[in-house]
């Protein structure tokens, strides 16, 4: 089955069930909901075609047309995607982590520091930041976005939009001027790479004035003051969110070799939802540039001369959660049979676009402390498969589907509607799987499923999560935290396991390595927990446009992008 | 007739309140908490238990249930349906926003609408020719059936992308308005079409039209003066209905063109189950509805001397 086979039916599947329902006006919305949605997942991928053209060029207006739009002004709730990007234009983050190696470097803190427990993190800041108001940035500005960002701030309307995210949080102490220390009543390695991170839940500093407007008055542009390379000037919702520059921005991060302010005078975000009228405006020279671009579009607009920019999004790599609390994945053989049933390199050669990668680990590739089980526990072997189910008294019944003292291997999973090669990869492991005598039914759309029918009812449930760094494995899987495997209350060895996660918030940086490797061999070889089935990317493309840079998660910076002269 | 139209007016109210109360009930009291569904799935089991509570708190969605009812009916009354759980912002006023652009849109779409049912019809019962007739009546059931999500694309791919005539993204302006409002109105125009041509010929074959042909009128005449004025009456009922589907078209068509309204604005917050938004579109739909068939009913018997002579029990 070709690539474009695949879409086309898909979007005939598409418009055939949109046709129908005229009256019921909410199902109508929702059915139209999940048929437009198709399109936002996180990417990655070293750019392609990013930096060339000559020399950069300053000034001129990019409007940059994409999926979504910021559902509200305030960085520290922008969870959105869109949201996200956009913030991140018009705040900073205390550290700046590089997107290949994933190591930490200067921004807003020159220095930063931990005990041994990793319970107390001092940072040095920079004294010549200033916010956009003019007000300096200081280690007050930390104590104060951290509390209100843990806190939230009720007389206000401000939800504790960063309580989840800080995790143990205990309090912030102004040491001196520009020297601030964080406290958390627990280990919490994952706090550096916090610092530096700009997806959901990032940590935004804002200005004085912003902290002590409302919810309602932060939807006003003029209230929303970062240190960040742009400012925001106009926000219409839904369909338009206007950036400038600062002209007297002087702190990038240094590893980003970009020196003072950005090129561009300003960027327009354009919202065009659905996903062929924006590549058809980016086409017919509407917008110079669009993100969000469909893995199917690639092959198309690279032909016409359009540069792609695109990374694997990291964290956890797309794939299945097994259910351990469920007969039949409570048996190991069958969880092991499933994995080897996923043909990963064999989705990569026919399946997925150029800018998708084949899955190694429960990890992406680029995430720090990333293991390959390529050619270990995630090897691709249908007679392998087929030979665990025997071997473990899973013998096919009369319909072809396998049994065991009369349970039948009839499984249910999720499946993923943002990112629209998951269908296809899903589907070619139903398939597989159908061919060893493993009946598996998939609801493409999971997003109506409560999470406790989730966890009672379902096998296999997909997964997706950004986030670069191992923390995430922790957040998702540990059996005392998200517990995605549904790992049951007497599992055998469970205060073990629940260790070996544990211990992932215990280490930084190469101390860290071989606990994430413990971790992932428990996660691939012990107890096999998921069934990855590719690495999922964001893609960017541009005509005339240089620069394009997506960062450690995935998210847009526009510091160092230029357009060619008009 | 004042008791008729209070009896109309009462009965509107009543309608109004079972959309509150069904609304509430289908969204409020939905096995999953609305703060369940402000995290993703993957990501709900590692929220901590305390933040959950507080946000639910927060909401107000941690009280009894009924407690909840009167008081976000209360609310209601005043025309506060809570605040976004996903922007923070009211959503009387994220309504308000919306509505303008979705008013233009449809208003547009119903006048191209009407022009082109009205000439469907007219046209239809005009020609002699059998097979003209009948195929100029085939374009109705066409219109219907046809997926006004393709039509959209369809519309936009030949007019912005290939032609540039109008632009792809519909901000401000006439030029803008155009594309959406065609796209809008053709599946629209379907149903009033056909309602109308059947209509046409039933009175075209009524003994009057014969009494009108006798004094010496031509057909065009005929159907202008007379044909027309008693075959578009009964479409006025159809008043609820085809604001039901300006509605309803207005999410596909706004996301096709990029244009903030009504219809965006139903599809974000079904898509992210944003609870009070949904229930305010809910309550917006239902004044809509009650409105126009209140209007209808109420200014029907001013048209239709007949109605005024029905006894008032059968109308209640």
């Amino acid at each position: 089955m070709s690539t474009d086979l695949t879409v086309t039916s898909a979007r005939a599947g598409a418009l055939l069930s949109s046709a129908p329902s005229r009256r019921g006006f909410l199902a109508l919305a929702g059915a139209t909901a999940s048929l437009l949605l198709i399109g936002c997942g996180p990417d990655g991928e070293p750019a392609v075609g990013a930096g060339s053209g000559g020399a950069p060029v300053k000034g001129g207006t990019l409007k940059f047309a994409w999926l979504g739009a910021p559902e509200s002004l305030d960085p520290q709730i922008n969870s959105s995607f869109a949201g996200a990007n956009f913030s991140n234009n018009i705040v900073d983050r205390l550290l700046f982590q590089d997107r290949d190696s994933g190591e930490f470097s200067p921004w807003l803190a020159t220095k930063w520091e931990h005990n041994d427990d990793l319970t107390e993190y001092t940072f040095t800041l920079r004294e010549d930041v200033t916010f956009s108001d003019g007000t300096k940035f200081n280690a007050t500005s930390v104590k104060n976005n951290l509390d209100q960002f843990f806190h939230g701030d009720e007389a206000l309307g401000i939800l504790p939009n960063g309580k989840s995210y800080l995790g143990p949080y205990k309090e912030t102490e102004v040491v001196g001027d520009y020297v601030v220390k964080v406290r958390f009543t627990a280990p919490n390695a994952s706090f550096l790479q916090l610092s530096a991170h700009s997806g959901t839940g990032n940590i935004s500093f804002l200005a004085d004035k912003t902290l002590k407007s409302s919810a309602e008055d932060r939807l006003k542009p003029e209230n929303v003051i970062g240190t960040g390379p742009f400012t925001v000037t106009e926000y219409e919702p839904k369909v338009r969110t206007v950036i400038v520059r600062r002209d007297d921005y002087k702190w990038a991060p240094a590893a980003l070799g970009h020196e003072g302010p950005a090129y561009l005078d300003k960027i327009e975000f354009i919202t065009i939802p659905e996903a062929s009228v924006r590549v058809g405006a980016l086409q017919s020279g509407d917008v110079p540039a669009a993100f969000d671009i469909l893995p199917t579009d690639e092959k198309v607009l690279t032909a016409q001369g359009f540069e792609l920019t695109a990374r694997i999004n990291p964290g956890f790599t797309l794939g299945w959660q097994f259910n351990l609390s469920l007969a039949p994945t409570n048996d190991i053989n069958v969880r092991r049979a499933i994995v080897a049933a996923t043909d990963r390199p064999g989705f990569k050669k026919t399946l997925l676009s150029d800018s998708e990668g084949e899955a190694r680990s429960v990890l992406t590739d680029g995430v720090p402390g990333f293991v390959d089980y390529s050619q270990g526990a995630l090897k691709y072997d249908l007679d392998l498969a087929k030979k665990l189910l025997d071997d473990a008294g899973w013998q096919p019944g009369a319909d072809g589907i396998r049994e065991k003292d009369g349970v039948k291997l009839k499984l249910k999973g999720t499946g993923n509607i943002l990112v629209p090669d998951a269908r296809v990869t899903y589907e070619a492991t139903q398939a597989a799987l159908k061919s060893i005598g493993v009946d598996v039914e998939i609801v493409f759309d999971p997003r109506n499923i409560p999470a406790e029918q989730l966890t009672a009812e379902y096998h296999l449930a997909n997964i997706n999560r950004g986030r670069n760094d191992v923390a995430v494995l922790n957040t998702q899987l540990n059996p005392d935290r998200g517990n995605g495997a549904v790992i049951p209350a007497d599992f055998p060895d469970r205060a073990r396991i629940v260790k070996t996660f544990d211990a992932l918030d215990t280490a930084i940086g190469a101390a860290q390595a071989p606990l994430a490797k413990a971790v992932q061999d428990l996660i691939h070889e012990e107890l096999v927990l998921v069934d990855p089935q590719f690495q999922t990317s964001q893609v960017a493309a541009a005509k005339g446009v240089h620069n394009i840079y997506l960062d450690a998660a995935d998210r847009l910076i526009f510091l160092d992008t230029w357009v060619s002269g008009t | 007739m004042l008791t008729y139209a209070l009896l109309k007016l009462g009965r509107a109210l009543i309608v109004v309140w079972g959309a509150f109360t069904a609304s509430f009930i289908l969204l409020y009291l939905m096995p999953a908490s609305p703060i369940e569904l402000l995290f993703p799935p993957n990501e709900r089991a590692s929220i901590d238990p305390q933040a959950f509570k507080e946000m639910e708190r927060a909401y107000g969605f941690d009280r009894p249930t009924w407690e909840q009812y009167l008081d976000r009916l209360l609310a209601g009354l005043h025309g506060d349906f809570g605040t976004s759980v996903g922007t923070g912002k009211p959503v009387i006023e994220a309504i308000g926003e919306a509505l303008p652009n979705t008013v233009i849109l449809a208003a547009a779409a119903l006048v191209l609408a009407s022009l082109f049912a009205l000439s469907v019809a007219w046209v239809a019962t005009y020609l002699e020719s059998a097979w003209l007739r009948n195929l100029i009546s085939s374009v109705p059931p066409l219109l219907v059936s046809f997926p006004s999500f393709l039509l959209g694309l369809i519309i936009i791919k030949i007019f912005s992308f290939q032609l540039g005539w109008f632009p792809p993204i519909s901000g401000d302006g006439l030029r803008g308005l155009v594309l959406p409002a065609a796209a809008l109105a053709i599946p629209v125009s379907g149903p009033i079409a056909q309602l109308l041509l059947r209509n046409f010929q039933t009175e075209y074959s009524s003994p009057y039209v014969l009494t009108s042909y006798s004094k010496g009128l031509r057909k065009g005449q005929v159907l202008n003066t007379e044909v027309l004025r008693n075959a578009s009456l009964p479409a006025l009922t159809q008043g609820g209905i085809i604001v039901g589907e300006l509605l309803a078209g207005a999410v596909i068509t706004e996301t096709i063109f990029s244009r903030a309204g009504i219809g965006r604005l139903t599809e974000e917050a079904v898509r992210a189950q944003d609870v009070p938004v949904v229930q305010g579109i809910v309550m917006l739909v239902a004044v809509c509805f009650v409105t126009v068939n209140f209007i209808v009913d109420v200014s029907y018997p001013l048209v239709d001397p007949r109605l005024k002579a029905i006894p008032k029990g059968v109308t209640a």
